[in-house]
């Protein structure tokens, strides 16, 4: 498979340190989904993240601590969208750069959550050994087998990334890098 | 300083006349320009050798992309590139001052607040360029400039493309100073790889420099100092303790180890707020706080078009309709029936469901407390230790009658609620609730015994304390606690009855971290406590 690229929405703000002191209020954050514009009158769906305590699901988080030794991973549940199916799923006008420009949209749940990781959990990476690509959906994260050690090699170079998991009973069983440009 | 221009020199570049030289460097020259509308900017140009280099010429491109994106946080900002030139350049924000090298090397180490100010502004660089995706990888005191006595850190963002390069064809060299480089940086098996904890790494050895006027690894050779930087603790006297601190966690050997950029900014304005905040001038505060403000801004930036739109089939579905999916301003509670491990509720009865709701974007914090996570055990402590044990967190007290655990660095302010199960599992032990906690100040709720109490936690003790009886407690038996605080009322309720309700009026703690820990009232020596199912709402 060749190797694909995504783009993603520019969010980070402008400002100035001294001689140039930032409009701290130009910096936007995010855009919420609840504030972004709608197409129509009708209520704009909000964002649901994934309840990683309990039962099982899937979801992207970012990845904020992985602690192999103790079984224990920090995560923020994310949703993680192309461009065109945010804006759908948002009903944000077609005419947003979001829309337009983004070839993927994260929201973020600002949720923090210590999860464990179960014994038999499999690792996965978009990009194997021979630098062949392995991704069958973005939001499914690599699908390339690497073993706890180069993934926690992996994570000490990439704190923060985006990682997408699965849990059965409340335990992470699988985590795969995403692969972003 | 400016030089005249030397022989050979272009006039111009891009569109920009030159007016003399500022430096020169690995990369090429950096000249003194002048745009069409007459602001003065750096310009760099790229050596000539570097120009018919295919692959360099396309990781600059790439770099100098990810650079742009970069929010001028304490920064100079990028202004205009062109990797496709005969000679490629690139354009930076001209800072009009000295470097941190220079004002060290006159007027000696700094101090107070001098210090302090660098030690914020180096760090909200480093956020801003992380934030963006890159990394400094030359972070030093020549790279710290003073515009108008405030920092700006200078040469982000394009080293990677001249490391690569020098790898492919000058071996023995690499991008950097050696008093600055992390460990892993010496390590052959991961050059050029190295990740932004390397930037860290560097922030901890330029700030040590700034308040010692010397590096925390100072040898006699480039190599001796090399191994003193994978060998040996780093020397850090002269600086202020507290400060101190910090540098030496980022200074640690292991990467993973050290905090992040934005995790270090939160560890300096932590200590802002408990004794310098007068020290720092308040526009680098200002622009500290809203770097900080990127930690939780989506990754990455608008790429250009030239990349290929992949199609996510379902991706609607993926993020809405998976089964087990809660929605996002109603955070479920947890723990809210008891624990078998840590006991069971006498006679509590049914809790009633929060009268909460979490606000929309606000923060929250979820740890079931059965192993470390973002809470940490702390096994070497003679003051006490935190311990994972029986699927629960447990504090016990041991050279003090007072131990915190270590929680998260999130900070709450105004409403929240904070939920945990306590347990009492000693006589004479208080299980604490530590909220906004700024330094060594915070308020503290202690659930005992026979009582509850509210009160404000100072390094000369606890003072403004309010009490309330509670009944039904044993030890070993563990009771959901909920601290609810709305305009700046707090009530204290367990097992779901509110026991006691107080203003909280200390204009000092206006916003801070939550943790947990025990409180040995009747000095027994080993008072011990426990918590499970945690979380923490901002409402």
């Amino acid at each position: 498979m060749k190797r694909k690229l995504l783009a993603v929405v520019l969010v980070l703000g402008a400002g100035g340190c001294g001689t140039n002191p930032p409009d701290v209020s130009a910096s936007p954050p995010s855009v919420p989904a609840s504030s972004a514009p709608a197409a129509s009158s009708k209520p704009v769906p909000q964002p649901r993240f994934a309840d990683l305590t309990q039962g099982s699901t899937t979801s992207v988080v970012k990845l904020h601590t992985y602690d192999p030794e103790n079984a224990s991973a920090v995560v923020e549940p994310i949703i993680f969208m192309t461009g065109d199916a945010y804006c759908r799923a948002f009903k944000i006008k077609r005419t947003d750069g979001r829309c337009v420009h983004a070839e993927y949209v994260t929201e973020e749940s600002h949720t923090k959550v210590t999860v464990p990781i179960a014994a038999a959990v499999k690792y996965y990476t978009w990009e194997d050994t021979n630098g062949d690509v392995c991704i069958d959906a973005p939001e499914k994260g690599g699908t390339c087998p690497m073993t706890q050690r180069e993934f926690a090699g992996w994570f000490k170079l990439n704190k923060q990334a985006m990682v997408a998991v699965a849990t059965e009973n409340g335990e992470l069983t699988r985590m795969a890098v995403v692969y972003t440009p | 300083m400016t030089d005249p221009l030397l022989p050979g020199d272009p006039a111009e570049l891009g569109g920009y006349r030159l007016l003399g030289r500022l430096g020169q460097g690995g990369m090429g020259a950096v000249y003194l320009g002048r745009d069409a509308g007459g602001r003065l900017v750096a310009v760099k140009m790229i050596r000539p050798e570097y120009a018919g280099d295919t692959e360099f010429r396309g990781r600059f491109r790439s770099e100098v992309n990810r650079a742009r994106q970069v929010p001028p946080f304490c920064t100079a900002e990028v202004l205009d590139a062109d990797p496709d030139h005969p000679t490629p350049y690139l354009v930076v924000e001209y800072v009009d001052g000295p470097s941190l090298a220079e004002v060290i090397a006159e007027h000696g180490p700094l101090a107070g607040g001098s210090l302090h100010s660098v030690a914020v502004g180096v760090a909200t660089a480093l956020a801003a360029i992380h934030g963006a995706g890159v990394i400094h990888r030359d972070l030093k005191p020549a790279n710290v400039l003073f515009a108008l006595g405030t920092p700006k850190v200078i040469d982000f963002g394009i080293a990677r493309a001249f490391e690569v390069t020098s790898q492919h064809t000058r071996t023995d060299q690499m991008v950097g100073t050696v008093a600055y480089m992390a460990p892993e940086r010496f390590d052959t098996d991961h050059r050029g790889v190295v990740g932004p904890a390397a930037d860290v790494f560097a922030w901890g050895a330029v700030v040590a420099y700034a308040g010692t006027g010397r590096t925390p690894f100072r040898a006699d050779s480039p190599a001796a100092t090399a191994a003193r930087i994978l060998t040996q603790p780093p020397e850090l006297s002269g600086l202020p303790e507290a400060l101190g601190r910090v540098v030496a966690r980022t200074l640690a050997k292991d990467p993973v180890e050290r905090p992040t950029a934005h995790e270090l900014l939160d560890l300096l304005l932590d200590l802002d707020a408990d004794e310098k905040t007068e020290l720092i001038r308040p526009e680098l505060l200002e622009v500290a706080t809203a770097a900080q403000r990127t930690h939780r801004i989506s990754r990455g930036g608008a790429r250009s078009g030239r990349t290929r739109r992949m199609v996510l089939a379902g991706a609607a579905v993926l993020a809405l309709a998976v089964a087990g999916l809660v929605t996002a301003p109603v955070l479920s509670r947890l723990g809210l029936t008891t624990n078998t491990q840590t006991g069971s509720s006498a006679g509590a009865g049914p809790i009633p469901a929060p009268s909460w709701q979490r606000a929309a974007g606000g923060l929250a914090i979820v740890d079931r407390l059965d192993r470390p996570g973002q809470w940490r055990d702390t096994r070497t402590d003679p003051d006490g230790r935190c311990v994972f044990e029986r699927d629960r967190l447990e504090a016990r007290t041991g050279m003090s009658p007072v131990y915190r655990c270590e929680g998260p660095a999130e900070k709450f302010a105004g409403d929240q609620a904070i939920t945990v199960d306590a347990a009492i599992l000693t006589p004479g032990a208080c299980a604490v609730i530590w909220f906004r906690v700024t330094g060594v100040k915070a308020y503290l709720v202690s659930v005992c015994e026979t009582e509850v109490r509210l009160g404000v936690d100072t390094q000369d003790g606890v003072t403004d304390e309010v009490k309330a009886p509670l009944t039904g407690t044993q030890p070993g038996g563990a009771r959901p606690v909920e601290i609810l605080v709305r305009d700046e009322q707090a009530t204290v309720s367990v097992a779901g009855a509110a026991v006691l309700t107080t203003r909280l009026d200390q204009a000092s703690l206006a916003s801070g971290r939550v943790t947990f820990g025990v409180i040995d009232d009747v000095i027994s020596g080993d008072a011990r406590a426990a918590f499970a199912h945690a979380e923490v709402v901002k409402l």
